[in-house]
């Protein structure tokens, strides 16, 4: 395939609910309405591809605001690369987030196709921001270990920004919160526990449901963030997060009522991530905010309730394990008799796995972009872990903001003058 | 009785509107914040830019903002619409600049609570900056050249000592043992120590993200350093480490005792903690940002436009923090 525009489009490449559809590819110059603008950069590139993925609440348009934005930064920070941006649907009912998770996921399963037929045999450093981050983690955990090496994209680097994805994914049970402490009690040492759950034991709730069942018969064990992503081998990582992150700002005690939830996810505003975990489960209405089965839900059937209330961690937490197989203390989905069986019970296939994970299964574990982000260099080293809110990577601020914090998305959003070390750190370590 | 009766049915009806309006919220999610402004030794500090940026996702910028001097007595207050949390930064020539945020605890009908507290923000003077040494080997990366032998490292030549590298003083001396499968199942352990009898370290506890952008006390003490200290990560199904960026260090190397007894040395401060990483490497990665001051006073005020490493690449720049 030509390559002679410098930046590229991929359009969206899962449609909603996977039909087919959203914003058309722009992979050359005549795909542009501006191609006359692309005259001559094909000269100055080097085979070389930056790819970058924008996260939740993006739609088309505001897609190739991103990658427009990405790429400009890039140029301006020395990096002559080819760009190309991925949009996808991950701007499906707002403010429903969950939805977007299935489909950042689906999106993971096309991705490396359409990736090589945009940047060729060329090496590709890829970039991804917030909800992004899942769509490439997906990938390069489970399905680019599987692609032929002459059929899949040539990727040495990835660089996560402000990664909206829990940091179990990563590190696993990193910090010895649930393993071999089954019998110890959900309580506010951990913020992202729900409060209505404080008292009762760890081994009750969804998030710790898989460890009933054993890994090698029964499919059910996957049903955890912690080390969804462990499959990514061979590919260096860099991290960067900010301790003054708003939307994946860390939320200690009672989640407020839905409207805010919703209200906060509609505006992207503060909180939003720990709101959508600690709202799997409990909303009235699905998607509003939050889910309605499973999650931080309590089964009030099976014998769990009393006077139409859940019963106590006094009585619940005396309760043997096995029988929460087939009638769990969470809250079970109706639709998924399947899943809550005594004998080995069988999870679909990976959509639906990923679904579950999705909707219904709270991370334990507070965001890869925000304040704890600095954890990973544990798995990275500290020398691919970056803090963009240090003094480090801000050249001043400007003057409308008196709260310094580097937000969310103060990648795009801040000028580049205050923030163009970034960009030059992605060119330097990318070797852009 | 009359007039009256209307007057009841029009607040009603305006009051009705505005819980309507968009702008309802303005009402009842009101904050209000106090900043006290002091110096070091405790005094009001007047005069200073006080500018606090009230969270709120509704506005543009994502915030409502607020600006204003302080008062005689050091205060400044602000209110604003929020969703109930705010940043704020303060500023004053001669001073270096603070920043600081705060998050209130619930909404009622009279807004964010506490209503008005005040915060006490510490501005420090700027008082005797001076050249120094100072680099960040994240950024200027360095490797440890052997494994489980003494290694010297000069932090004014940023090598190694021979016969690894063109260093002349063992100011650190780096020792690393390890044992690595993957970044979970390890066992390594980073010794560092010095090569004189009384050279140190001192560890400062202190999460660096908010606060004065001038960390650490203004001069090195001159008793209360440890003659090493040990980093470890011991990862086997659970992962123990003792890295943590909120470990900060003064230091003291090239110690000599004087004819007055008096110990002689050059002073320094590693801000963000010492990190190694045997992940990507055939022995260690270290990390640590460090700052040494050469004129053998405990001064550590960090001149940024004079750092003696000259005209560093942009990325390896080193600020006051």
């Amino acid at each position: 395939m030509p390559h002679n525009a410098p930046a590229q489009e991929t359009g969206s490449l899962i449609g909603e609910h996977n039909t087919q559809g959203g914003e058309k590819n722009r992979l050359k110059a005549d795909d542009f309405a501006n191609k006359e603008h692309f005259t001559g950069f094909e000269a100055e590139c080097a085979d070389k591809y930056l790819v970058m993925l924008h996260g939740f609440k993006v739609n088309g348009q505001a897609a190739r605001g991103w990658h427009s934005e990405m790429f400009k930064r890039m140029f301006w920070s020395g990096s002559r690369a080819k760009f190309v941006g991925v949009s996808w649907f991950g701007f499906e009912n707002i403010p429903d987030y969950h939805t977007n998770v299935v489909n950042a996921f689906s999106t993971a399963e096309v991705l490396g196709p359409n990736l090589k037929s945009a940047v060729g045999s060329s090496p590709v450093v890829i970039m991804a921001h917030s909800l992004g981050n899942m769509v490439v983690s997906n990938y390069l955990a489970d399905y680019y270990p599987q692609e032929p090496a002459a059929s899949r994209p040539n990727i040495g680097n990835y660089f996560l920004f402000n990664a909206a994805v829990a940091l179990e994914a990563y590190l696993g049970d990193y910090q010895g919160y649930a393993e071999g402490k089954q019998n110890e009690i959900f309580g506010s040492d951990n913020p992202m526990v729900h409060t209505d759950w404080y008292g009762y034991q760890k081994r009750l709730g969804a998030s710790e449901w898989h460890r009933l069942f054993n890994g090698a018969t029964d499919s059910r064990f996957g049903l955890t963030w912690m080390d969804r992503f462990e499959g990514i081998n061979g590919i260096n990582l860099f991290s960067f997060y900010s301790q003054g992150e708003d939307v994946l700002d860390t939320h200690e005690g009672n989640i407020g009522t839905l409207e805010v939830a919703s209200d906060t996810l509609l505006n992207a505003g503060r909180h939003s991530w720990a709101y959508q975990e600690k709202w799997k489960g409990r909303a009235p209405v699905n998607g509003l905010g939050g889910t309605t089965t499973m999650g931080w839900g309590f089964n009030l059937n099976d014998g769990y309730s009393f006077l139409g209330h859940h019963v106590q961690p006094s009585v619940a937490n005396t309760y043997d394990s096995q029988i929460f197989k087939s009638a769990p203390f969470f809250l079970k989905d109706p639709s998924k008799g399947h899943l809550f069986t005594q004998n080995i019970g069988v999870v679909t296939d990976e959509a639906e796995r990923n679904e579950i994970l999705s909707n219904q299964i709270p991370a334990l574990t507070l965001p890869t972009g925000g304040r704890e982000g600095g954890d990973m260099f544990r798995k990275l080293t500290n020398d691919r872990v970056f803090d963009m809110n240090g003094q480090k990577y801000k050249n001043g601020w400007p003057s409308v903001r008196n709260n310094e914090d580097w937000r969310h998305s103060d990648l795009k959003n801040i000028a580049y003058p205050y923030v163009h070390r970034v960009f030059e750190k992605i060119k330097q370590e990318g070797g852009l | 009785m009359k007039i009256n009766k209307v007057l009841g049915i029009l607040i009603i009806y305006i009051i009705s509107l505005m819980l309507l309006s968009n702008k309802s919220y303005a009402i009842f999610e009101t904050a209000k914040i106090t900043i006290r402004v002091v110096d070091e030794d405790n005094n009001n500090v007047d005069g200073a830019y006080v500018g606090i940026g009230f969270d709120d996702y509704r506005s543009p910028t994502k915030e409502n903002s607020v600006r204003g001097i302080s008062d005689s007595e050091g205060r400044f207050t602000g209110s604003a619409p929020s969703t109930g949390y705010l940043g704020f930064n303060v500023t004053r020539d001669g001073y270096y600049k603070s920043i600081g945020h705060y998050s209130f605890k619930e909404k009622n009908l009279s807004g964010w609570q506490p209503w008005n507290p005040e915060l006490r923000v510490l501005l420090r003077k700027i008082e005797n900056p001076v050249p120094m040494y100072a680099r960040d080997t994240k950024e200027s990366r360095i490797e440890i050249p052997v494994v489980e032998k003494d290694v010297g490292f000069d932090l004014t030549k940023f090598d190694w000592i021979a016969p690894y590298g063109k260093g002349e003083h063992a100011d650190f001396i780096f020792n690393l043992k390890k044992r690595f499968e993957n970044w979970n199942d390890q066992d390594c352990v980073m010794n560092i120590s010095f090569s004189n009898e009384n050279d140190g370290i001192m560890l400062i506890e202190d999460d660096l993200g908010y606060g004065s952008f001038f960390k650490l006390p203004r001069y090195a003490p001159e008793m209360g350093y440890v003659d090493n200290i040990q980093l470890f990560i011991h990862a086997g199904g659970k992962w123990d480490s003792n890295l943590d960026k909120k470990n900060n260090f003064i230091f003291r190397v090239r110690s000599k005792v004087e004819k007055d007894k008096k110990i002689k040395a050059m002073y320094g401060k590693i801000l963000g903690g010492i990190f190694f990483g045997p992940n990507f490497s055939k022995t260690a990665t270290i990390s640590f940002k460090y700052y040494l001051n050469p004129d053998y006073t405990r001064n550590l005020e960090f001149d940024a436009r004079r750092n003696l490493f000259g005209n560093l690449p942009p990325l390896e720049r080193v600020g006051i923090q």
